[in-house]
């Protein structure tokens, strides 16, 4: 097991001079706290840096080294930074040390010196490689030294044909050892290829089995090279996955610039779209001016329309109380020259009396006179109506408005779009464009290329039916003859089968166990009673299981915490290395409750757990409590000056 | 790997030999699981593929001479 007993640094980051981190022998928890820009990321940088040679910003990007050389260090004429990190490997004495030297300005050249000594004995470079690749492999390192800030990353698990999911679902097969069956039945297929040459060409020699013998060669040589081409093809895979992942993480980084860009493009084609507005408002004003002149007459038309009906409308009335005097006349003169009445039928006694027809008020004159008057008014009403249908000013002045208003929402855009381009001046749009514009053609040459490597897979398995066949018909007609290279060649073939077979077995006895390690530890970390555990799925992504059976499918952003907090307990657990948990800000967004379960949990989680926090982020006193004995030290990192941070223990 | 973790993929390992019916040495399988977990980090196959060879042949002939 590794542990790291002591860390040194020098003139690294923010820390200044030579000083030292002693995390001692025991198991248990070390607190290192200070407030931002401290220099705990830089910590972990440290030992990352000395682990693997690499150091990350944020968001996983790989930093230049020479960034880490203390700025005031620098400029006052120094050039040498480094770490040395003295640890245990299983009882031996291991240290590893980095010295680096910048070069100056402007190109900054850095010379990296790295040695580690084994039991006090200085190893040489390859040797020096080799230990550290086996101390902690850069691929499996993100276990072990990890950004809680990028706990979400293990979500992507959970995404089918995720590029990222797929390399995170990798090094966690790395840390549970499963590379050793696979790097087991790779090479037993290599030894086999020898025995199978050697094989063959023993056959050639004896003219009962040369024929076979020949076909299986020309066999053999077909799936070689097949198998060259697979090679090609996963080496392009793994290339195209891996700069797509890039791709990901740098859209994921640049989401901001996403956001201002997307504002930026929406802002430009709203201006469009109401420049179009305010032309077509401007072409309809034109057109009503053309009768703007009837507008001051407007009202006034309207007056006289209404008197010329109201006028109408007497006369109409006028008329009708005439006609129906004139036929009341009429009636009443027929009932008297009749003696009855011509509605009711009853006798009437109006003997002597004389009626006229109602036509004594007649003037002839008066109603010549009335229909004149009658025809100017529908002549005038219909002029007016005419006049009224034209659009009045009513439509211009709401146009008008409109304009007023799209001139002010265009001000306000402008000003926008000034904003947004002095944001994006600070933001990488160019490197953003490109990578919007390389996403895609990405994206189809690694669809195309999986595709050819599925074909390329089937061929393969084509040739090696034949190959397999062709070997029954060499052994038939070798008889009792066997060759000691097919005796090699049969049990390297059996071998390579039993570990075949043994991967699928061993991951899924591997997955049981992460399942139950990360559910025990999931229900220690989470408020949330209606939880019962995780499920697992084949890329070791976790589902929150309720207790009434159903999968939590909605979950926040503390919940996704707690599931990839559990993930990497139970992989420290199952590791097939076993080593130090540096965390560097493990609470994210979580409620004081949460933390208090996390806090309780770090024991647990590995024998040696670093926990890098800034000082509003844990409740000092709280972790005290919590940890009682397996609080082995605490260290604050206290400000000097912007430049130089010391690291006290408390 | 742990010692728990190499005996855990050995057992695996001569589970799957006797539902193949095959009949390889657990010396063997025991043989090729050490030599990968010494190289597990190396990237150069070529000491482990020697290794593994001759354990093969060493079996194979102790399989002759039985």
């Amino acid at each position: 097991m590794l542990k790291i007993r002591e860390i040194g640094i020098f003139n690294f980051g923010p820390y200044r001079g030579k000083q030292q981190l002693i995390l001692g022998e025991k198991d248990g928890v070390t607190l290192v706290y200070g407030e931002n820009m401290r220099g705990k990321t830089t910590l972990l940088n440290a030992i990352r840096f000395a682990l693997i040679g690499k150091i990350l910003g944020r968001g996983e990007r790989t930093l230049e080294p020479y960034r880490l050389m203390n700025s005031s260090a620098y400029s006052e004429g120094e050039r040498e930074f480094g770490v040395a990190l003295l640890m245990e490997n299983d009882g031996e004495k291991i240290e590893v040390r980095r010295r680096c030297t910048v070069g100056e300005e402007p190109d900054r050249k850095l010379k990296i010196d790295t040695t580690a000594f084994v039991a006090d004995v200085p190893q040489s470079q390859a040797e020096t490689n080799d230990l550290l690749q086996q101390l902690m492999p850069e691929e499996i390192s993100r276990f072990f030294l990890f950004d809680g800030e990028l706990l979400q990353q293990y979500e992507e698990l959970l995404m089918e044909e995720s590029v990222a999911g797929e390399q995170i679902r990798e090094a966690i097969e790395q840390i549970l050892g499963i590379p050793v069956l696979l790097n087991a039945r790779q090479d037993l297929g290599e030894v086999i290829e020898r025995f199978s040459k050697a094989e063959t060409r023993e056959a050639k020699k004896n003219q009962a089995t040369e024929k076979h013998a020949k076909n299986l060669e020309a066999v053999v040589e077909r799936v070689k090279e097949l198998k060259k081409d697979r090679d090609k093809l996963k080496e392009q895979e793994q290339d195209l996955a891996d700069k797509k992942a890039a791709m990901d993480n740098a859209l994921k980084r640049s989401s901001k610039t996403q956001a201002h860009m997307a504002k930026l493009e929406q802002a430009e084609e709203r201006i469009v779209a109401i420049d179009a507005k305010c032309d077509a408002h401007k072409e309809e004003i034109r057109d009503l001016m053309k009768v703007g002149w009837l507008w001051p007459a407007m009202s006034k038309l309207r007056e006289m329309e209404s008197e010329i009906l109201v006028a109408m409308e007497t006369e109409a009335q006028k008329k009708a109380a005439a006609n129906r005097a004139r036929l009341i006349g009429e009636l009443a003169k027929e009932a008297v020259e009749v003696g009855k009445c011509p509605v009711c039928f009853q006798e009437c006694e109006c003997d002597g009396l004389s009626l006229g027809d109602g036509s004594e008020n007649e003037d002839p004159d008066s109603e010549a006179s009335d229909r004149q008057d009658e025809a100017n008014r529908i002549r005038q009403l219909s002029a007016i109506k005419r006049l009224l249908n034209h659009p009045d000013s009513g439509r211009a002045v709401t146009l008008m408005e409109e304009i007023m208003a799209i001139v002010a929402e265009r001000a306000g855009l402008k000003q926008d779009i000034k904003d947004i381009n002095l944001q994006l001046e600070s933001e990488d749009v160019e490197e953003l464009k490109q990578v919007q514009a390389n996403y895609g053609p990405t994206n189809s040459a690694l669809s195309e290329c999986r595709r050819a490597l599925k074909d390329n897979n089937r061929q393969i398995d084509e040739a090696q039916s034949s190959v397999n066949a062709l070997r029954k018909r060499l052994r038939r007609a070798s008889g009792s003859n066997q060759s000691e290279e097919m005796k090699r060649r049969e049990l390297a073939e059996a071998t390579r089968s039993i570990f075949e077979k043994s991967i699928g077995r061993f991951r899924d006895e591997l997955r049981d166990r992460i399942e139950a390690d990360a559910s025990a530890l999931f229900k220690k970390l989470t408020t949330e009673k209606q939880f019962s555990g995780l499920r697992i799925n084949a890329n070791y992504g976790l589902e929150i299981m309720r207790d009434d059976g159903g999968v939590q499918e909605l979950r926040s952003s503390g919940a996704e915490h707690i599931v990839a907090l559990s993930l990497v307990g139970a992989l420290q657990r199952n590791s097939s290395l076993t080593g130090p948990l540096f965390i560097d800000s493990p609470f994210g967004r979580l409620d004081a409750e949460h933390r208090k379960n996390v806090v309780k949990a770090l024991p647990g989680m590995a024998p040696q757990v670093v926990l890098l926090v800034y000082s509003d982020e844990l409740d000092l006193q709280m972790a005290r409590t919590e940890l009682g004995a397996s609080l082995l030290a605490m260290h604050r990192l206290e400000r000097r000056t912007a430049t130089h941070t010391q690291i006290d223990a408390n | 790997m742990s010692k728990s973790g190499q005996i855990d993929i050995l057992v695996i390992a001569c589970l799957e030999r006797d539902e193949l019916g095959l009949s390889v040495p657990n010396e063997l399988l025991a043989a090729v699981l050490r030599i990968e977990e010494a190289n597990v980090s190396i990237s150069n196959r070529s000491k482990a593929l020697q290794e593994i060879e001759a354990q093969v042949s060493k079996y194979a002939s102790e399989a002759g001479e039985d």
